[in-house]
């Protein structure tokens, strides 16, 4: 049971108080190493695929069963992107599962072909697929990515039924709009509505997953914007602000409507 | 009628409430809303309230009157509307003079608050010497140093020691009469072959007690009751249980002094009025909205200088509530729902200081509702009783944040705490302060070399906190000599059993920045910058170091092996009245007016910087998160600091989960993982830090803004400006 522990990871950083990356309390291993360039990252510091401290799958395992007694949830693996690193993921999952039977999550862009990580695919109880954009021509441009493995991730998920929990990131200009052609905020829901058939149609698309458990609608935030600085990489979304509440609620309303948890 | 038992022949609280109490398993449902009366009452002590701090802190004083348990004409909010009467003077809020603790203590308040000292007053303290006096009378010169160096601080050596809970419940269960008697008999049976001074001190002290029930009893009579009978219903028997909890906080400017565990008490006679069908719901809970109210009312004349290392108007009014009985069912009730209630009713307050013990076998129901009122209010603490329970059986309480003690069988001799970080400057500086200079500890060639070396320095610290424990100790016996010979708490040990186990609580402050330091010079290279005179005022750190708070062995196991030894070096000294000795880890806000009073340290904290408050981790070092860190806290071995170890956990509501129903289940799930892991103290902020800021701009619009700071509650807009901004810096348990 204990042969591939010499497995080898690159980590980021650990986050021993997780109560947002999938159910209950969760240790979240953040990974090093991510192709996406999304604009508004905020761990700019986990994209280098050399970086990060290496650690074998058996020195994880252990310092996760520390925590045993406050992990109501589990385990959930994110970064960076976990599945560049596949077989490590895979092998953490099995130790998780053998020896304390904890729930294993996957926090993914889901832009790595599913091919090339079927076994940490299949080991997880669960993907939080972050849906960068609901039409290719805005992924390309927010992530240097299209979606197609990212969609294809979410078929296979439904074929097997497997528990997801969808991720989108609303970023004002790029993936919501919210003001008129003056730049001023909409203030009629319809108007609003109007402006973004890219809701529209994302949220209906979603609607027919059964896999999906729960969509969470993130405003985007600047807080991570003094690590691009910090790493000298000129910040894209600099000029971009937070997102106004009205409009969060409003997107959210949308996709709860579409029965969309 | 009750369950008769043991109780009926003896004094057995602890009995009545486990044949008699009903535990309860369901949701808060059944709770009610305040009463019309309810919010009239609040509505007029919240306007006094306000004026209160309008007025720059205190409202009123009575200059005249020394205080006593009888000294004062009864006092009322309004007679007509008040369920649950009796007030500290005549007038609410207005404060009396507590001189036995120390005249000057009066003196500096008075002036403060620009009054005048009555003559009368000042005439009787020319004849009759406080406890202040008795202790300046015996000091060394060793003593006052260390004293005035901030090496030991908050002493009790100028007021009320406090910390002694008197069991209350035992007026309302037995009425005066019967207690008068059983001390009676007490008094008769203490005689021994030899008249030695043990036993002359316990029959004076018997007399003592006696006379502070016949006291208490009068001044009950004054508000029209009787309490030489036992209380006959719930109203009584609260009744009766507050005025032995006023009786106390008229006698003693207590540095805290709490309630004890009285909800599941008080269950017993709610339940049986219900049953009779003689009081409602609505009416249960307005009788406790009232009791709280009250507690919320009590208020002590102190120096602005104490009232800023503590944050405001502390009292300490702690209430133990829920864990589980030592038959193994648990000791929740719905009474510990309507105390928690309160908070709802009366909005969030400091005061009581409502403690809940957990344990992860209470009712799934109970432990939610406890964390959805502390995401609402951030005024709960925690304490985990399957710890304590091993300990201290299934009837303590818990004294001022962390000291946990078996309620009218024991007692503290509270010692507040030595400045650790200080005593490690002073093993590398030979002895002098860091600040001034001037030689404190023994003189001792200082360290010179170039880099720390961990050897050398833990032997010098080892050597320094040798003789800062018999020192310490030393000074805690004079002061507790002298507070039982001229400030002796006589009601509050009236309601004690005669024969009582005592301990010594000493504590200490700056534990995690001892911990780093040693680390810093253990596993980096520490290189101190001295200044003409040879002190050592600064540090530069080359490379890392593992940081306390990371669950990381290398630094745990140092915060283990220094409380084990500071703990083991203190009970080598005889203490007074052969007390046990013990140790809390525990600094209440005073963590920033430590880290002002010490220079630099080696783990790279500049000169006037904040401590960690308690036990908790130093601020920014923690890498893991703050599970991580409460492991770290959690594995400070409890047999070594059995006072207690604080720790003050603040995060974002967004944080701690997506919405509300997760956020609770989350904050259930932490409490039972870090009590499992032995932890023993958790504050628990949560917390938007906009709110705090916008709090800090505009204090009026946040009367009633409570947060948790190491060991009890404040109003946040009491706290300083430092401590708000330290409050806030903490408060960042948040993912990016």
């Amino acid at each position: 049971m204990q042969s591939c522990n010499n497995v080898q990871g690159r980590i980021h950083s650990i986050e021993t108080l997780g109560a947002l990356d999938g159910p209950g309390l969760r240790y979240i291993i953040f990974m090093q190493g991510c192709r996406l360039r999304c604009q508004y990252c905020h761990n700019p510091d986990s994209w280098a695929m050399n970086g990060g401290t290496l650690t074998t799958v058996e020195e994880q395992v252990t310092d996760i069963l520390r925590y045993r007694n406050y992990l109501s949830g589990g385990v959930t693996v994110s970064g960076g992107e976990p599945l560049l690193q596949p077989d490590f993921v895979y092998e953490l999952f099995r130790e998780c599962h053998a020896r304390a039977g904890l729930h294993c999550a996957i926090d993914t862009s889901g832009a790595v072909p599913l091919d090339l990580c079927s076994n940490a695919f299949q080991e997880a109880d669960m993907i939080l697929l972050d849906c960068k954009a609901f039409d290719e021509k805005t992924a390309i441009e927010l992530t240097g990515y299209d979606t197609v493995n990212a969609r294809a991730m979410l078929e296979a998920c439904e074929a097997v039924s497997k528990p997801v929990w969808i991720r989108h990131v609303l970023v004002p200009g790029k993936t919501l709009f919210e003001r008129d052609a003056s730049g001023v905020l909409f203030a009629d829901e319809k108007d609003f509505l109007e402006a973004n058939p890219q809701l529209i149609s994302g949220s209906a698309w979603l609607s027919r997953y059964k896999c999906i458990q729960r969509t969470d609608l993130l405003p985007f935030h600047k807080m991570g914007e003094f690590k691009w600085e910090e790493m000298g990489i000129p910040c894209m979304l600099k000029e971009i602000s937070e997102p106004s509440d009205m409009a969060v609620e409003w997107s959210r309303k949308l996709f709860f409507r579409n029965s969309i948890r | 009628m009750f369950v008769t038992g043991k109780w009926c022949e003896e004094i057995y609280v602890r009995d009545f409430i486990s044949r008699n109490y009903t535990p309860y398993d369901g949701d808060a449902s059944f709770l009610c809303p305040p009463t019309e009366d309810t919010l009239s009452l609040w509505n007029k002590v919240s306007s006094w309230r306000n004026k209160e701090i309008a007025a720059g802190g205190v409202l009123d004083i009575d200059v005249h009157t020394i205080s006593t348990i009888t000294s004062h004409q009864p006092g009322f909010i309004d007679k007509n509307l008040e369920k649950i009467v009796g007030l500290q003077t005549d007038s609410p809020l207005k404060r009396a003079i507590m001189p036995f603790g120390g005249i000057r203590m009066v003196r500096s308040s008075l002036k403060a608050y620009d009054r005048e000292m009555d003559p009368k007053v000042e005439h009787v303290f020319k004849y009759r010497k406080t406890h202040n006096d008795g202790v300046f009378d015996v000091y060394t010169l060793e003593m006052q140093r260390a004293r005035h160096a901030g090496l030991i601080t908050g002493l009790p050596d100028s007021y009320g020691r406090g910390r002694i809970i008197g069991d209350y419940r035992r007026v309302p269960l037995y009425g005066t009469s019967f207690l008068i008697n059983q001390k009676r008999q007490a008094k008769n049976n203490c005689i021994s072959d030899v008249m030695d001074s043990g036993t002359i001190q316990q029959r004076e002290e018997i007399s003592e007690q006696i006379r502070a029930l016949y006291d208490l009893t009068k001044m009950a009579q004054g508000y029209g009751f009787d309490i030489s009978v036992p209380a006959t219903n719930f109203q009584e028997a609260v009744q009766w249980l507050y005025f032995a909890y006023l009786g106390a906080v008229k006698e003693q400017n207590g540095a805290a002094m709490s309630l004890g565990r009285v909800s599941t008490f008080l269950d017993i006679y709610a339940q049986r009025d219900l049953e009779d069908g003689t009081l409602t719901e609505e009416g249960v809970q307005e009788i406790v909205d009232h009791f709280i109210m009250k507690l919320r009312m009590v208020r002590f004349l102190r120096t602005p200088d104490y009232d800023q290392l503590f944050s405001g108007d502390p009292t300490w009014v702690t209430e133990a509530i829920g864990g589980i009985g030592v038959d193994g069912r648990h000791m929740v009730t719905r009474m510990s729902y309507r105390f928690l209630h309160t908070l709802r009713n009366l909005g969030p307050a400091p005061e009581p200081n409502m403690t809940v013990l957990w344990s992860p076998k209470l009712p799934f129901a109970f432990k939610n509702y406890c964390a959805g009122l502390s995401i609402e209010t951030s005024s709960l603490q925690y304490e985990n009783d399957d710890l304590m329970r091993e300990k201290f059986g299934d009837d303590y309480a818990i004294a001022c944040c962390v000291s946990a003690m078996r309620v009218g069988k024991q007692l503290q001799f509270f010692g507040a705490r030595a400045n650790l970080a200080k005593a490690l400057l002073y093993s590398i500086n030979g002895g002098r302060d860091e600040k001034t200079g001037e030689q404190i500890a023994p003189v001792r060639e200082p360290l010179t070399g170039e880099y720390l070396n961990y050897e050398q320095v833990m032997a010098r610290f080892e050597e320094t906190c040798a003789w800062l424990c018999k020192l310490y100790i030393n000074t805690l016996n004079i002061i507790h000599y002298m507070h039982d010979k001229y400030c002796y708490e006589k009601l509050e040990m009236a309601l004690h059993d005669e024969k009582v186990f005592r301990t010594t609580a000493c504590g200490m402050a700056g534990l995690s920045v001892v911990v780093d330091s040693l680390s810093a010079i253990l596993y980096a290279r520490v290189k101190p910058v001295r200044n003409e005179s040879g002190l050592a005022t600064d540090f530069i750190i080359e490379g890392d170091y593992p940081a306390f708070g990371n669950d990381d062995q290398r630094a745990d196991r140092i915060a283990d092996m220094v409380v084990r030894s500071f703990m083991t070096e203190l009970s080598k000294h005889k203490t007074y009245r052969d007390s046990k000795t013990t140790l809390s880890i525990l600094t209440i806000t005073s963590n920033v007016v430590y880290g002002k009073m010490t220079g630099s340290t080696p783990d790279g904290r500049k000169a006037g910087e904040p401590f960690a408050p308690g036990a908790n981790p130093m601020h920014g070092r923690d890498r893991k998160g703050a599970v991580a860190a409460m492991r770290s806290v959690a594995q400070i071995p409890y047999d070594y600091s059995e006072d207690g170890i604080s720790y003050t956990f603040s995060i974002l509501p967004a944080t701690l989960g997506a919405n509300l129903t997760e956020q609770k289940d989350n904050l259930s799930d932490l409490m039972d993982g870090y009590f499992k892991d032995s932890g023993h103290h958790m504050n628990v902020n949560v917390i938007q830090r906009k709110v705090l800021i916008d709090a800090m701009e505009h204090p009026e619009k946040y009367p009633q803004l409570t947060i948790r700071v190491s060991g009890y509650a404040v109003h946040f807009i009491q706290l300083t400006r430092e401590q708000q901004l330290d409050v806030v810096r903490r408060t960042v348990h948040a993912k990016l």
